[in-house]
């Protein structure tokens, strides 16, 4: 076998050099960005190989094998002879080298090619839409949001000459503004997040007695918020029998006396700042998601007018924004979504077990970022269709932007988890807030929009895909019962609609990886890597996704290897019974070389042909054997791996 | 031509002695029986993979496969017998190339099997009416809840369907406001071909098999136009059976065997090609108008294709010959001195 590998290296070096001399001849190239040009041409020349290459290569193997066994039928003059049996030991070696070369190519090289390839001829109009964020940004003196998309169209393209003046613009600018925060300490960073997160949970994790005893130093000092404060967390921990309860809630009622009937006022600015901390505090102790907005607001300006050093302002100012950030978020946080978007459109479908409805959700675009180690998705345009378990519609939501935390399962007690259909096992779920506050300004509130009326298709979809106008509205005719149905119907929908109350937060029950799977899942399985698909397989269904497609993808890349090695050995099969006759006289002919693109044609198209019957094969399998596909399948392909062996082995010659 | 070949056949009987005649006949007798199996099995191949395809075809996300039909079966043997026939001949050249067959009874036997097939099985074949099974309604029914594309590109699902009625939403992102609609009770559009375009989708057909099974279409419509134009016209349109047969004469062209395979290949190709053309509008036309004028007075159909089949076919039998005359002097060369020691002293 040793014979045919210089056959088959110079045969690839021949393609290789026609396909790269083919791309540089070929002048016709689309619009690039400037100095891409040759780039292109190349990739684009390499890509025509990696088209070509399982052809070239398969059949350079046929053809090296024919001209190897070269009048060789020594010992092989019965079926399954100890010569044909040596000759297929070198066989297997090469056929597992090209396949494993073949698969590599299949799963790695040439999706890396395309993505590259893709990119190149995308690389215009991103450069200009890189360019355009970010001399708008910079207008806008947002430098910090600027710099990355100068840096971008700098990497898209460093040669056009716009970019490096951009870059350097923006970095000046970037520079400036850092200097200037230096001594501006009431920039942005006035709410700092990250230091207020873990307080509510830390004071969360004292015992009830401790919390108790926190209570009761407090109420000492007459600091009777911390008092009740704590009073109301003990009640929260203590378990019902204890008498740590009752001594808690004597505590918490005795606190909460003492708080509405203050005393000793020396003016009214005073009596005025305490009345506006109990409020805040009631709102805080309600716990709400309105009301925590409503207590961050009052503490917030509390602390913003001469407030700032009091200690309870701190305390619950600090939880407030805690509880705010659990449930809001920031309309500065997304200002710039729309410039940054790293995903294009997402759709999936969830149900909910706990309302029995169906939700189908899509995504305009979607950010990702991390924020205290956890990662955080800001999406943009969110829609959310709710229908029935029977299919009707319900109600539709839309928020023109939302926050993505992965929340930790831990949160949630057993009944909410079995009620929401969450698995322990997920150990992270998507939670999405769909309001966006104002950082300073109380009003201004981007929240979710919802309707209970269908849009209905407009006409020039109606028109694209075929549908007839005038049957859009037609409802099934049901022999007279069709208005009794009707209020049925609205009856029936009212009361699910009760049960859905329109909320800011929504518990996604699905792990927040499949959450990220589905944005990937949304443009096909081919760009998705093994892994994913085969966990992303068993969960198509649910989300929307048809499992025979992501099966059928998942078992042809899977068993790829397997059918390759049936085929090389075909074509060794090939080989022999081909190979060159005629005594020992017979030379190779020079004039022969001529018909190799000839025979790399045809096994081009023996190939297409395999693949294709292989696609189906695949999906009749992956639609009639369920979740026995993938041993159906192996079993299959290696019934006919050992056919197409016993076949080469039953070679032989008389003469 | 055909004198040419009883000669032939009557000096090879009375120089090759009884012991090869023997063998001669055998070897004829198994090779039909190989033809005869080529054309049955090729058949049952051919009608498997169209009803994977069918299946395929078919199939609604989520409802797994539809109860396997044998109409589709005798569909796919009835429509694909002609390609069967085509490829039964390269079968048989590939059989000779492969065993090395120098023997002129065998060649001509399967030649005439094969030009029989033409001229009888295919209209047999052709006026065997096959009743392709219809699809009921309910095996076109779509599933609810799953995204599909529709035609314009946008994302629809259906959230229930009833009656060809669905309800659902349909994401426009095909235009600049990307926009998602809500709908009720509208008509699923009517779909050709495969049933759930979310299968279409990831199964496309590769261009350049598509490309051959729309050449494939256009010379199945050309045979089905020849058989229904009586049997002068068949026998006309058959005549493609001459070269198609002949190219059992370029088995021996050269001591490799592979390029003899691919000779092969070749020929076929470009006989169907040739055949393809002289039925369509090509560059043939002018051509085709002054051989029909020429001959206008012969009961001939296109005669032009009859007139090229033949000439392909007398070039490829004289290469055939010539070739045969060629190999036996070199084998008995080879008998006499296996080693080429006297060439080479």
């Amino acid at each position: 076998m040793k014979k045919t590998l210089p056959t088959i290296i110079v045969y690839i070096l021949m393609i290789f050099t026609i396909c790269i001399a083919a791309t540089f001849c070929y002048r016709g190239i689309p619009e690039l960005n400037p100095g891409d040009a040759n780039t292109f041409r190349f990739v684009r020349g390499i890509r025509w190989f990696a088209i070509l290459f399982p052809a070239v290569l398969i059949s350079g193997f046929a053809l090296g094998c024919s001209i190897a066994w070269k009048n060789e039928s020594v010992g092989s003059t019965r079926r399954f002879s100890e010569g044909i049996f040596a000759r297929f030991g070198g066989v297997i070696v090469m056929a597992l080298v090209i396949t494993l070369v073949l698969s590599l190519t299949h799963e790695v090289v040439r999706p890396g090619l395309e993505k590259k390839y893709q990119a190149l001829l995308e690389g215009p109009s991103d450069l200009a839409l890189a360019k355009k964020s970010a001399s708008e940004l910079l207008a806008s003196e947002n430098p910090e949001y600027a710099y990355p998309y100068a840096l971008r169209a700098y990497k898209i393209c460093a040669k056009d000459p716009e970019t490096s003046v951009l870059l350097k613009k923006s970095k000046d600018a970037l520079d400036m503004a850092y200097d200037r925060s230096l001594y501006d300490t009431n920039r942005k960073s006035a709410v700092n997040l990250k230091e207020a997160m873990p307080l509510h949970t830390g004071d969360a994790s004292y015992t009830a007695v401790e919390m108790l005893e926190k209570s009761n130093a407090a109420a000492a000092e007459n600091n009777w918020y911390l008092a009740h404060y704590w009073a109301s967390l003990a009640i929260k921990a203590a378990t019902g029998l204890d008498s740590v309860m009752q001594d808690a809630k004597i505590a918490a009622s005795n606190a909460w006396n003492e708080l509405k009937n203050p005393s000793g006022f020396e003016n009214k600015e005073n009596y005025d700042f305490y009345t506006k901390k109990t409020q805040a505090y009631n709102a805080l102790q309600a716990g709400n998601p309105s009301d925590n907005l409503k207590a961050y607001y009052i503490l917030k300006t509390l602390s913003e007018n001469g407030h700032k050093d009091d200690p309870d302002v701190i305390r619950f100012l600090a939880l407030a924004e805690e509880a705010v950030s659990n449930e809001y978020f920031f309309i500065d946080e997304t200002e710039d979504i729309e410039k940054l978007k790293t995903t294009g459109d997402i759709y999936f479908a969830l149900s909910d077990s706990a309302t029995g409805t169906k939700n189908v959700y899509y995504i305009k675009g979607a950010m990702d970022s991390i924020e205290d180690g956890r990662s955080v998705r800001y999406l943009e345009g969110l829609t959310v269709a709710t229908f029935s378990k029977s299919g009707k519609f319900i109600r539709s939501m839309y928020a023109p932007v939302a926050k993505v935390i992965s929340q930790s399962v831990s949160a949630f007690d057993k009944e909410t988890l079995s009620f929401k259909g969450i698995s322990s096992s997920w150990k992270k779920v998507p939670f999405i807030m769909l309001q966006a506050v104002d950082r300073v300004t109380e009003g201004i509130v981007a929240e979710p929009r919802y309707s209970y009326t269908l849009t209905n298709l407009p006409d020039r979809i109606l028109k694209a895909e075929g549908i007839e106008a005038s049957q859009k509205y037609e409802k099934p005719v049901d022999g007279g019962t069709g208005a009794d149905m009707d209020d049925a119907y609205t009856t029936l929908r009212s009361g699910i609609i009760r049960r859905l109350p329109e909320t800011r937060t929504i518990v996604l029950s699905m792990p927040y990886d499949d959450f990220i799977a589905v944005n990937e899942a949304a443009n096909g399985p081919e760009g998705m890597d093994l892994i994913t698909i085969s966990k992303f397989v068993k969960k198509a269904t649910s989300y929307g996704f048809s499992r025979e497609v992501y099966y059928k993808d998942l078992l042809g890349r899977t068993l790829y290897p397997l059918f390759l090695l049936c085929i090389m050995i075909f074509c060794a099969t090939i080989g022999w019974n081909y190979r060159i006759d005629g005594g020992r006289r017979v030379q190779f002919k020079f004039r022969w070389v001529f018909l190799i693109p000839v025979s790399g044609f045809v096994t081009f198209l023996f190939l297409e042909f395999a693949n294709y019957v292989y696609n189906m094969i695949n999906y009749v399998i992956a639609g009639a054997c369920g979740a026995g596909a993938f041993p159906v399948a192996i079993a299959l392909y290696i019934v006919l791996l050992v056919l197409v062996s016993a076949n080469f082995l039953s070679r032989h010659d008389k003469h | 031509m055909f004198a040419q070949i009883m000669d032939e056949i009557r000096h090879f009987i009375a120089a090759g002695g009884q012991m090869k005649q023997e063998s001669s006949i055998k070897t004829t007798l198994r090779m039909l029986l190989l033809y005869v199996l080529v054309l049955i099995l090729g058949t049952v191949f051919c009608a498997v993979i169209y009803t994977i395809y069918t299946l395929c075809m078919h199939m609604i996300a989520g409802s797994g496969l539809k109860v396997f039909d044998f109409g589709y079966f005798l569909t796919g043997a009835n429509t694909f017998f002609p390609l069967v026939v085509i490829i039964s001949g390269i079968v048989m050249s590939l059989y000779v190339i492969r065993y090395s067959i120098r023997k002129v009874l065998p060649i001509v036997v399967i030649f005439a099997a094969y030009v029989a097939a033409w001229i009888f099985l295919i209209p047999i074949n052709y006026s065997w009416k096959v009743k392709t099974p219809s699809l009921t309604e309910a095996n076109m029914t779509l599933t609810s809840d799953y995204f599909r594309v529709g035609e314009s590109g946008s994302v629809f699902y259906y959230s229930s369907i009833e009656d060809g009625l669905a309800d659902g939403v349909c994401i426009d992102n095909q235009s600049d406001i990307e926009d998602v609609y809500t709908f009720g009770n509208v008509r699923i559009p009517k779909t050709e071909g495969y049933s759930d375009s979310l299968i279409h989708k990831s199964i496309g057909m590769p261009k350049i098999i598509e490309q051959f099974v729309a050449w494939f279409n256009i010379f199945l419509d050309i045979t089905r136009q020849a058989w229904k134009a009586g049997f002068i016209g068949w026998l006309c349109f058959a005549s493609i059976s001459l070269p198609l047969a002949s190219v059992l004469g370029l088995c021996l062209v050269s001591k490799w065997r592979m390029v003899n395979v691919l000779s092969v290949f070749m020929a076929v190709a470009g006989i169907l090609v040739l055949n393809v053309m002289a039925y369509t509008k090509s560059f043939m036309e002018p051509a085709k108008a002054f051989v029909e004028g020429a001959l206008s007075n012969l009961p001939v159909k296109n005669p032009l294709v009859v007139l090229m089949n033949v000439l392909i076919f007398v070039i490829f039998s004289l290469i055939g010959f010539i070739m045969y005359n060629k190999c036996r002097k070199e084998d008995k060369k080879e008998r006499e001195d296996p080693y080429g020691r006297k060439e080479m002293a």
